[in-house]
């Protein structure tokens, strides 16, 4: 599973420790983003330049190795678990787009 | 023509200008034609804007064309303001009129001057650093403003800033600071020889009176200046001072909530505000005496 920020619509800007947010050009709106959402969107965002593709990989997969490269550490199920939500739920905004193999 | 100060110009003159072909009035960056036969509109010209240059002839180019002017009711008089010969407000009583002329004006720059991006906020300057206050009404952001001008910080404007997209400096486009309520007794001790406006009376904002802007606002007012610090003041009454770091994601959201025109400036402008806001200092700042609030501001400036 290849997921990517959705750079064609949205922008991102944050600060760590100052959380974040999303500019969306459809409608002009901002949207505010925790800081762990942040973190991955940048992630996310700056990947797809930067990481091999992950298309091979399965949902849980792909949610580990990003969870893994967020903490910097292996991941608990309950980290693995959280960002498998915050990419589900950023999905369905359109913030994301998924693509797989 | 050459422009002459309306402290220049003979009061029956301005009067009469007013009253008939109407008065060309730079407010920079503005040229302003108003026209009004109400004696408290051309009153709080003579006042307020003593220091501008103006033409009473015809032919010069405005961005603007307003007039205020009576509506006949038997009942109670009202007064109305036109732009272009739009009406864009119901009436109001005719003792508003000056702040009529005012908010009138505040309306023009947020519905048509979408070079900037437009914000709710006050905005000052020393020594080239600009403090953005945006803050809802209520929260004593003009009384702080009001305090921060006799300081002797620069007013760019009490009521919006004029961001450019392009290069995120601010433009200057001082009028006169709107006092509501008790902050205008408080002004008046702090400002003896401040020049006031004509008061409006049980306005939707209670009692309000405008205040001349500095000698130095107005002389300076077409330099640019740079954004440093966002500040969200909060007048709390018997509440310590305190300064306290605000996180810039959440004054971005408040910032882009407070511009005028944000969906006419897309991603540009998104980017442009989201550029000041990590430039900037972010503070929230809570108080309920001006000289420790003046004092705090020293001290961020120094």
């Amino acid at each position: 599973m290849q997921y990517a920020f959705n750079s064609s619509r949205f922008a991102l800007r944050g600060w760590i420790g100052h959380g974040g947010v999303v500019y969306d050009d459809a409608d002009s709106a901002l949207y505010e983003v925790s800081e762990s959402a942040f973190q991955l969107l940048s992630l996310l965002k700056d990947r797809v330049n930067h990481s091999p593709d992950q298309s091979g990989q399965t949902t849980a997969q792909t949610a580990a190795h990003l969870a893994g490269l967020l903490i910097g550490e292996t991941p608990e199920d309950t980290d693995i678990a959280l960002v498998s939500s915050v990419l589900d739920d950023l999905r369905t905004m359109g913030v994301v787009t998924c693509r797989s193999a | 023509m050459t422009p002459r100060l309306v402290q220049a110009v003979l009061p029956d003159a301005l009067s009469a200008a007013l009253c008939s072909s109407g008065l060309y009035l730079r407010m920079d960056p503005f040229v302003v034609h108003v026209r009004s036969a109400i004696p408290i509109v051309a009153d709080g010209i003579k006042r307020l804007y003593a220091g501008h240059a103006c033409w009473t002839e015809g032919g010069q180019f405005a961005d603007f064309h307003v007039s205020v002017r009576r509506k006949w009711r038997p009942s109670r008089p009202l007064c109305l303001f036109e732009m272009d010969g739009q009406q864009p407000f119901t009436p109001l009583a005719y003792g508003e009129a000056y702040a009529f002329l005012e908010w009138g004006l505040n309306w023009c720059i947020t519905s048509y001057c979408h070079n900037w991006i437009t914000l709710h906020a006050a905005v000052l300057e020393r020594d080239g650093r600009a403090v953005i206050l945006p803050a809802p009404p209520g929260s004593g952001k003009s009384t702080l403003c009001a305090a921060l001008m006799l300081d002797g910080w620069r007013l760019l404007s009490d009521e919006m800033a004029l961001l450019d997209p392009r290069t995120g400096l601010l433009t200057a486009s001082p009028r006169p600071i709107s006092l509501k309520n008790a902050s205008i007794d408080i002004m008046r001790r702090r400002a003896p020889s401040a020049v006031m406006g004509p008061v409006a009376l049980d306005t939707m904002k209670g009692t309000v009176c405008h205040m001349q802007v500095s000698a130095d606002s107005t002389a300076r007012a077409r330099e640019l200046a740079t954004p440093a610090w966002i500040i969200f003041p909060r007048y709390v009454a018997g509440a310590p001072l305190t300064l306290s770091a605000r996180a810039k994601a959440d004054a971005l959201l408040h910032l882009h909530r407070n511009s005028f025109n944000h969906h006419v400036h897309g991603r540009q402008g998104f980017e442009t505000l989201a550029d000041v806001v990590e430039r900037c200092d972010v503070y929230d700042l809570h108080y309920s005496d001006l000289d420790e609030a003046l004092a705090c501001f020293d001290r961020l400036s120094a």
